[in-house]
Parts: C-alpha cells; sequence; structure tokens
C-alpha cells in the first residue's frame, strides 16, 4: 500500500490528501510534528532533499517529493476520474495555478496564519521545543527562516505577504468570473493547489475576502468545501496547525 | 500555424522556450523584447504579458506565459522529439527539478546578475533618464527591484546568501549527476532544459567554487547541453548586451 508522510491537513499536505481521497486511493500514512521529521528524517530526505513534505512512496518503492508534482503523478497513474484538464492550454492554465501557488500564495498565506494563529498561542515548552527544531535543521535558509518566524516577522515581511495574497485574490476572484472553475469548465487539481490557500482567508482577512468583497471566489471556496472527498481529507484541520513552509521567493 | 515567441537574450527563463520550440524542430517568429530598456513594460507588451516578463508565446492567437509551464505546452502541442520522460514518475522527478530551478537557483541567480551585470550597465547611463525611466516601472515590486539594482542598494549578507546558495545547489546538481546522465533520469527533458539556462552560469558566477575539478558532473553536463544543435540555435540569438564591461 502506498505511503504518505505529512503534516496536518491544511496547506500543501492538504492538496495531496484530497487528491487522494477524490481518486479514492488507499494509503497508509504518517504524520510528521514541524519543523523536525523524526523519526522518519532519513527517509524523507532521501526523496525530499530540502525537507519539504508532503513526500509520497508508491507501492513499487518509488518516492516523491513536491505536492504538485505528486498530484500529476497520481493523475497519471490512477487515471478514474481525471483531475487534469484534457487539453493542453487547459492543462498549462493548470499549471500556472500551481506555480502562483508554490511561489507567491502559498509562502505568504503560511506567514500571515502562522503569526496570526500560531505564534500568540505558542505556549513557554511549545515555543523551546520549536526554537530548539529550528536550530537543528539542517539547510541554513530553512533554519533562518523558522528563527525568523518564532521571532516575529517585521511589518514590511507581513505587508508583503499580504500584497501578494491581494494579488493572487484579485486573480482568482476575475478568473471565476470566466469560468466555473479555475482550468476551465470542470473541477481540476488547479482548484485542489489553490483551495487550501483560500480556505482560511474570510478568518484571516475579513476585510478582503468574503461575500460582498469576492462573491465568486467564496462561493467557489464553499462549493469545494463541500465535496465529500474534501470534508473527508481535511477533517480535524485547526487554524493553529498552519507553520511556515519553504520562504517567499527573495528575487526576482 | 503561426508561432511567435517574445524574449530576451537566450538565458534564464527567456531561454528555455527557445531551446524547447528548436529541440521540437517547430519554426517560430522571434520578436526582440529589450529588458535593459523596459520595453517589457510598454502597453502593448503589458497587454500580452500582464506581469511585464519574458517569455510570451503566441501559439494560433492564444497567449501562453510563465516558461516552465510553457515548456510542457510546447511539447505537448507540437510534433518533434518528446522532452518530457515516458514514465509519470519521470515526469515527476523532472517537474520537482524544474521547480527548484524556479524557486531556489533562479533567484539567487538573477540577483548575481542583475547585481555584477546589468547595475554596472545602468550606471554607465544619463541619471536623469534613468530616474524618469524608474518612475515609469509599473508595479511598486518591480520598481523596488530596478531601484535596487540601478543604485546599487544590494546588501552584503543578501549577496553573500545568494552566493551561498549557489554553490548549495551547484553541489546537489552534482550530486545528481554523478548518479544520472540526465536531472530526471536517463531522459534529456525540460528539467534539463529548464535548469541548465540558469546552472550554465555558475562556474562564470562562482569559478572557484564551481568549476570543472569540484564539480565535474555539473561541468560535464553543462557543456554537453551546450553542445547539441537546437542549444546552439538558442544560443545564436544572443545580442551579447549582457556582456560584463570592461
Amino acid at each position: 500500500m502506498p505511503l504518505l508522510y505529512y503534516r496536518a491537513p491544511v496547506g500543501h499536505s492538504a492538496k495531496t490528501l484530497i487528491t487522494l481521497a477524490e481518486k479514492g486511493i488507499s494509503f497508509q500514512s504518517r504524520l510528521i510534528e514541524p519543523p523536525a521529521l523524526e523519526p522518519h528524517a532519513a527517509t524523507i530526505r532521501s526523496i525530499s532533499p530540502s525537507g519539504s513534505l508532503p513526500v509520497f512512496v508508491d507501492d513499487d518503492g518509488t518516492g516523491l517529493a513536491e505536492s504538485s508534482a505528486i498530484g500529476e503523478y497520481l493523475d497519471e497513474t490512477r487515471p478514474t476520474f481525471r483531475l487534469m484538464p484534457e487539453d493542453p492550454i487547459g492543462r498549462w492554465r493548470a499549471r500556472v495555478w500551481f506555480k502562483v501557488v508554490n511561489e507567491d500564495l502559498a509562502p505568504a498565506v503560511a506567514i500571515l496564519a502562522w503569526s496570526a494563529w500560531r505564534v500568540p498561542t505558542l505556549g513557554s515548552d511549545e515555543r523551546e521545543y520549536l526554537t530548539a527544531a529550528a536550530e537543528a535543521i539542517p539547510a541554513l535558509d530553512r533554519r533562518r527562516y523558522w528563527q525568523e518566524g518564532l521571532a516575529g516577522f517585521t511589518p514590511s515581511r507581513l505587508e508583503a505577504a499580504q500584497a501578494k495574497v491581494r494579488g493572487v485574490i484579485n486573480l482568482v476572484e476575475k478568473q471565476l468570473t470566466q469560468s466555473a472553475y479555475l482550468a476551465g469548465s470542470r473541477y481540476s487539481l488547479a482548484d485542489i493547489d489553490v483551495w487550501p490557500f483560500m480556505e482560511p482567508l474570510p478568518r484571516l482577512l475579513p476585510d478582503i475576502v468574503g461575500e460582498t468583497f469576492t462573491p465568486h471566489l467564496t462561493a467557489w471556496t464553499e462549493r469545494i468545501a463541500a465535496r465529500p472527498a474534501v470534508i473527508a481529507a481535511t477533517r480535524g484541520a485547526r487554524d493553529s496547525d498552519w507553520v511556515l513552509g519553504p520562504e517567499p521567493i527573495r528575487w526576482g | 500555424m503561426s508561432v511567435d515567441l517574445y524574449h530576451f537574450e537566450p538565458n534564464a527563463n527567456g531561454g528555455k522556450p527557445l531551446i524547447t520550440l528548436n529541440e521540437k524542430g517547430v519554426p517560430f517568429t522571434s520578436h526582440w523584447v529589450d529588458l535593459l530598456n523596459w520595453h517589457q513594460h510598454r502597453p502593448d507588451y503589458l497587454a500580452l504579458n500582464p506581469k511585464g516578463q519574458v517569455p510570451t508565446l503566441i501559439h494560433d492567437g492564444v497567449v501562453i506565459t510563465e516558461s516552465t509551464p510553457m515548456g510542457e505546452y510546447i511539447d505537448e502541442a507540437f510534433d518533434g522529439p518528446a522532452l518530457r520522460p515516458a514514465d509519470p514518475a519521470g515526469r515527476a522527478r523532472m517537474r520537482a527539478w524544474s521547480r527548484y530551478a524556479d524557486e531556489f537557483l533562479g533567484p539567487s541567480l538573477s540577483m548575481i546578475g542583475w547585481s555584477r551585470f546589468i547595475g554596472p550597465k545602468m550606471r554607465t547611463r544619463d541619471p536623469h533618464e534613468l530616474a524618469k525611466a524608474l518612475e515609469a516601472i509599473p508595479t511598486a515590486e518591480r520598481r523596488k527591484a530596478w531601484d535596487i539594482t540601478i543604485y546599487d542598494r544590494f546588501t552584503e549578507a543578501d549577496l553573500a546568501e545568494s552566493e551561498r546558495r549557489l554553490v548549495v545547489a551547484a553541489a546537489r546538481l552534482d550530486e545528481q549527476l554523478s548518479r544520472t546522465r540526465w536531472l530526471a533520469g536517463d531522459c534529456y527533458s525540460l528539467a534539463d532544459i529548464n535548469t541548465f539556462n540558469m546552472a550554465a552560469a555558475l562556474p562564470i558566477f562562482m569559478p572557484a567554487a564551481i568549476n570543472a575539478s569540484t564539480m565535474p558532473h555539473l561541468v560535464n553536463w553543462v557543456n554537453a547541453i551546450a553542445d547539441r544543435p537546437a542549444v546552439r540555435s538558442a544560443l545564436a540569438y544572443s545580442r551579447n548586451s549582457l556582456r560584463r564591461l570592461d
């Protein structure tokens, strides 16, 4: 049976959990508490050198990292209920959404959610544990990023994150005035990639996201939230599950 | 059938479709976008590519942006040799490497390139005109990047961090290429094309740390790709506009 190493069912891990549920794929799972990878660090790093999760190991031992790439792999190897659009333009559109999520949306939402929901609730024991775990992250950039997050992000970092999220909200709202789903008329991996990062926004940014400001985005978010596979895959998710993912793009 | 490609020098993102179209043998019309004179921010270009980036591909009237998804589009939409592994796991590895190039290697490489090549080039121009051009840049984010570049406001710490990342990325590429001939396995793919466009600069930017004796597999791989006929055709589009000032 395939095996999934994942974090709590929000963000990038939610994408893969939803895809597996939509396709009815049975799998075993190992929930890994951030930021450490123990006790599976060696296995995870052999597949995902940066230590990013989720990591998926298929029946034949094939190990895969990067949630968007895992999504396409699952769609190609389990073609019942296709989740990629059928035409090259539709697939291109879906892959552009993957990029928007991975490069702009996900790092920015993680900064805002972590700052709003996690940092204020950190007890001193937990803070001490996370500080030690962050200290032990082998990649210098990731270690520094966690240290920055634990110290509290600067106002300029938070403003930049909000500006990124705002930009993507506008893109999503605009696209959904033109098509029922992000890559066209059908539900696809593009929706599965974007949704976990839109779902928390009405609570995180109530002044800009909601029925009055973003009617199409709100209706789409609720439509996807009501899907049985999405309900099952994200059961038990809490706002305080949000942790820092990869840092925002530094330049360019 | 009509194929139009808007691009700048055949490196980084703009170089990806130049190579890919040549590998597939797709005839196209080339349109030079002069990034150093901000033609990417002109209204007619922004109408095609609202982010003001190169490249942009127009295939029978359909506008395709974002060089990495564009590569997969070209491979799917045109005949010619396949540029993606035949198996799903190989394609997943190809996509993971492309993402690494775009998110980790690319930004650090670009910061060094802008600071060492584009900045000095800009500072030879009339300061008045530069200030006016800067004001005309449409988004605050791009304006800030150009401001840092033109007035050399990069911090030592940021540049040092970028250089450190280039060596980390080079070592990771070299390790993979010590085990497999190409990045995604035994098949030359879009992962190689996407990464080559950035990695070819590594031995030039960081010669002491990244060279044929410290990273032999990486250097051999760069040379093997540079020798491909399609890559030579793509590189022939260069106008040497980023050549280092002496």
